[in-house]
Order: C-alpha cells, then sequence, then structure tokens
C-alpha cells in the first residue's frame, strides 16, 4: 500500500467543523425541549431562554459557513472530503431552521401564556415534540459516526409524527367547533404542531445528507403534494386544510416556519437575524 | 477497478483512440502492465496518479515517442480510428496524433513563424501561400494570433512561458493532429498563463481528443471530461471526471485525489 499523508490543516478543519456541528445540534434539540416544556408549564422564563440558544445556534451557523468557505477555498477538497463539507453546510442550515423553530415556539408559548383559558391537554404536542427531537438526535449521531444505517429509516419515525400532527390538527379543529377551546388558542396550537412537524422535516434533510455523505447517493427526490392529498382527515368544512409538508429542497425549508418570524414577540424579544 | 478488483470503465461515447493491453518496458523493467482504455473524440480525458506510476510513459506511447528511447519498448495495441499505430509509419503516427510537452521547447534559432511552420515543412508543405494560412489559423486556435501578429519575426524564444506554450501548440496544430497529448503542459507557468492554456483546451476539444497528464487535481475536474487514475503502471479507476471527484468507487482513488498518499 502507498505511504500514507496526513492533511494535518484540512483535518483540523474538519474536526472543528464536527465539533461546531455537534454543539449547534445540541443546542438546538435543547432549544425544542426548552420551547415545549416552556408551553406545557406555561415558564415564560423558559421561553426567554429559548431565544438565547437561538442565537448562539445562529452565531454557530455562521461560523460554520464561514469555515466550510475557508476549507473550499484553502483545500479544494474532492471526494469525500468535498462531502462532508457540503453536507456541514447544508446540514448546518437545517439546524439553524430546528434552531428558528424552538425559538417560533417559545414565541407562540409566550403568547398563549397571556390568554385566560385553562390549557388544553398538551400530552399529543409533547409526544411529538420527543419523536422530533428524538429524530434529530439520530440524524445528527449518524453524521457523527459517518453511518447511514440508522437514518435510512428516519422515514418511518417522520411518518410516525405525521400521524401525530393530523390527530393533533383534528383534536384542536373538534375543540374549536365544540367550544372547548378557544381560536386564539387554538389558532396558536395549530402554529406549534406545525413547527414542530417542520422540525422533524429537517431532521429527515439531516439524514438524507447523511446518506449522501456516506454512499454519495444524491438526497432522494420529493414529490410535492398538492391541495386535498394532504390526508387530513376529521376537519368537517375545512377544506383544502393545510397539509403536512414533506422534507423537500432545502433552499425553501424554512418556508413552514417563517410566519411566526412576524409575531408580536418578535420586537419584543429582539430579531436574531434578516430572512 | 471496484473493491472487487473489476476494472471501472464507462462505455465510450465514439472512441477516437482504443488502448488493447498495453505494456511498456524499460529494459527489462516494466512501467505499463496490460492496460486497456478508450479515449473518446472531441473530448477531454485527464490521466491522474502519482510520480512513477506510467502517465507520461502510457501517453508516450499513444504516438510512439516511446520507442525513441534506448532500450524501451512496448507491446499491446493502440488503435486509432481502428488503425493499429504500431502498424503505421511512425512519423505519420506523430503528425496524426501531436504531443505538447511539460517544458515549452520552441525551437530556439527560429522565429516565432517558423517554429509553427516548422512541422507542416518536415511534412512536406511547401506552398508559402498554403504555410502563411495554416500558421495564422494555428497561432488563432493557440489563441495568440493578436499577442503576436506584429513580430512573427521574433525569436520564438522572446516569448514568455506561458506563450511559448502556447506556441508549442500552435506547432503541435500546424500539421492539423487528431489527437493532442499534452504531459503536464502548465506544470511551469503563472496561474494566468495556466488558464489561458486551460481555456485553450476548453476550445480545442470541439475539434480533437485531447489527453492532458497533470498532477494537479484541481487542472483535471476543471478541464476533463473523463478522468483516468493510474497506479504502479495499472488502470485503477477510469470515469466521468465529475463522478471520480465526488464520488469514486475506489478506495484507492479517493486517498490519491483527497491528497492522502502520493
Amino acid at each position: 500500500m502507498p505511504e500514507r499523508v496526513e492533511r494535518k490543516a484540512f483535518g483540523e478543519g474538519l474536526v472543528q467543523l464536527n465539533q461546531h456541528t455537534v454543539e449547534m445540534a445540541g443546542l438546538a434539540q435543547r432549544a425544542v425541549r426548552m420551547a415545549v416544556d416552556s408551553l406545557v408549564h406555561r415558564n415564560d422564563d423558559r421561553a426567554k431562554e429559548v431565544f438565547l440558544l437561538d442565537r448562539e445556534i445562529y452565531r454557530l451557523q455562521r461560523a460554520v459557513e464561514g469555515e466550510c468557505t475557508d476549507l473550499i477555498a484553502l483545500f479544494a477538497p474532492v471526494a469525500r472530503d468535498l462531502r462532508t463539507v457540503m453536507t456541514v453546510l447544508k446540514i448546518s442550515t437545517d439546524i439553524d431552521r430546528i434552531g428558528r423553530g424552538a425559538r417560533n415556539i417559545a414565541e407562540v408559548s409566550l403568547e398563549l401564556s397571556q390568554v385566560k383559558q385553562k390549557s388544553p391537554k398538551l400530552d399529543k404536542i409533547s409526544r411529538n415534540a420527543d419523536l422530533a427531537i428524538h429524530m434529530v438526535d439520530q440524524s445528527v449521531r449518524a453524521f457523527v459516526e459517518g453511518n447511514d444505517r440508522t437514518v435510512r429509516e428516519m422515514g418511518r419515525f417522520d411518518d410516525e409524527v405525521d400521524t401525530l400532527y393530523r390527530e393533533i390538527f383534528s383534536d384542536v379543529l373538534a375543540g374549536l367547533n365544540d367550544r372547548t377551546i378557544k381560536p386564539e388558542v387554538g389558532v396558536r396550537l395549530i402554529l406549534i404542531n406545525r413547527h414542530i412537524e417542520r422540525i422533524a422535516d429537517h431532521a429527515v434533510n439531516i439524514a438524507n445528507r447523511v446518506v449522501y455523505l456516506v454512499s454519495g447517493e444524491a438526497p432522494p427526490p420529493v414529490s410535492r403534494m398538492v391541495n386535498g392529498e394532504s390526508g387530513l382527515t376529521g376537519a368537517p368544512g375545512l377544506a383544502p386544510a393545510p397539509p403536512p409538508s414533506e422534507p423537500r429542497a432545502d433552499a425553501e425549508a424554512g418556508s413552514g416556519a417563517a410566519p411566526a418570524d412576524d409575531s408580536p414577540s418578535k420586537a419584543a424579544t429582539g430579531d436574531r437575524k434578516p430572512e | 477497478m471496484d473493491e472487487s478488483g473489476t476494472l471501472v470503465a464507462s462505455p465510450p461515447r465514439s472512441a477516437k483512440l482504443q488502448v488493447e493491453g498495453l505494456s511498456a518496458y524499460y529494459g527489462s523493467k516494466q512501467v505499463i502492465q496490460d492496460l486497456s482504455i478508450d479515449f473518446d473524440d472531441k473530448s477531454v480525458t485527464a490521466i491522474i496518479g502519482p510520480s512513477g506510476c506510467g502517465k507520461s510513459t502510457f501517453i508516450r506511447c499513444l504516438n510512439r515517442i516511446h520507442e525513441t528511447v534506448p532500450r524501451a519498448r512496448a507491446t499491446g495495441r493502440v488503435l486509432l480510428d481502428g488503425e493499429d499505430v504500431y502498424t503505421i509509419d511512425p512519423v505519420r503516427v506523430r503528425r496524426r496524433v501531436g504531443m505538447v510537452f511539460q517544458k515549452p521547447n520552441p525551437f530556439p534559432t527560429m522565429s516565432i513563424y517558423g517554429n509553427v511552420a516548422s512541422g507542416l515543412r518536415l511534412n512536406g508543405v511547401r506552398k508559402p501561400a498554403l504555410v502563411q494560412e495554416r500558421v495564422i489559423r494555428s497561432l488563432k486556435q493557440a489563441a495568440m494570433w493578436d499577442e503576436v501578429k506584429e513580430h512573427l519575426d521574433a525569436p520564438g524564444v522572446s516569448l514568455s512561458g506561458g506563450q511559448q506554450q502556447r506556441l508549442c501548440i500552435a506547432r503541435a496544430l500546424a500539421v492539423e493532429p487528431e489527437v493532442l497529448l499534452m504531459d503536464e503542459p502548465c506544470s511551469a507557468l503563472d496561474p494566468i498563463a495556466t488558464s489561458k492554456i486551460e481555456d485553450l483546451i476548453f476550445d480545442l476539444k470541439r475539434d480533437y481528443a485531447v489527453i492532458i497528464v497533470t498532477h494537479n487535481m484541481q487542472q483535471a475536474a476543471r478541464v476533463a471530461d473523463k478522468t483516468a487514475f493510474l497506479y504502479l503502471g495499472k488502470l485503477i479507476e477510469y470515469g466521468d471526471t465529475k463522478e471520480i471527484f465526488e464520488r469514486p468507487k475506489v478506495k484507492l482513488t479517493e486517498s490519491y485525489i483527497t491528497g492522502r498518499f502520493g
């Protein structure tokens, strides 16, 4: 076999990228957990902590982006090295979006705490958040280990999240119909439901990127659903219902979370970044 | 070869040059080992591999320059449009398969014009009007006509390194070859001169099969449609350049192009 050469400077760059990515992912998972906790326990302080985590995630994402640019410019990586840098670049965006999703949940949670109504049961929302966090954890773990075996079944978890999403949606609609849930609460729960579902989608994006990293296979194409194909049921008088989004091209990945950025609490908490 | 040792090669679009079981020797030392590969017409193929892997020897076999070295010989077949070059007069082979070397080598006693015209005259083209037409066309093809048209009588060696290399390319093109071999044509050039040669290679592939040996991975990635990786005289992997540089199939290729051995 030929003599092995270490590329020390490039290797150190990759180690740093890896560390920042893992750090970002850890913060993002924590942010989602705290955001949902703030909702379930009506804890405003916890919600505000999420904003700090989100800012830190954004700072790390900018750092990772710069590091990727440096590595490409200085070392012109190819083959797996190139796939690694490209993967980090893409998944750092997904992780950032997960942080943004957590922030959106925290914002809505703060708004909900102002509404005088006994909180409806949030078990399913909490369970779905657990699932989404688990998916993020699995995806990032697969990235760190460079192993795509575990994430090839990520779709199964995503299906579970989608199923719960539909159930929660139906439950909220039923509550709105029978007036056990106030509209200002129900609409916000639907928003939170949506944010959690999007977080799971970002986990699937990360998983697909890990498959690309390991095997070189291009991420699978995703068919787009059209109105009426969403599979949402139990929503009488609501057609078409908002479909649960599938994981899709990363360029669009943030759009699902974007509306919450216009929420009133944004000004109170300080904007983190321009979109 | 893939992990199981099977050669990984893309099917040719339209093979201009087909190499079958080529082996090359310096005395008793074998440097190319039973190598088979097809080169597409109107396309650029890069040959990459560590120093001493036989890249230069390999392309020197394609136009029979290898055999000009004492005790050097080659076996196997090299088919140019289906005709084995080892059954053709070597001078005719070298007219059809031109070559540009690592170091620009204009004839030191000749003018710019004379350098480009030299190959034509050696090949029996005597009519001044025809020689002039070919010289001008070749200098234009080599993207240096505008730079030298006012002083064609100046010595070829008075040009810069990059211009000298383009002059050598013009000289090779003047005899209207079908295949152009380039042995590390930019290794002695600065980045600007290198960019000009790379642009030139991009243009040349409209008319020629270009085969370029390079140590520069990025150059291979930039200019070549296909890339062949040689190691210890064997063809390890051959395929579309994008595939080789993004997802090589053979671990050895990956290790080489990522700079983990050399």
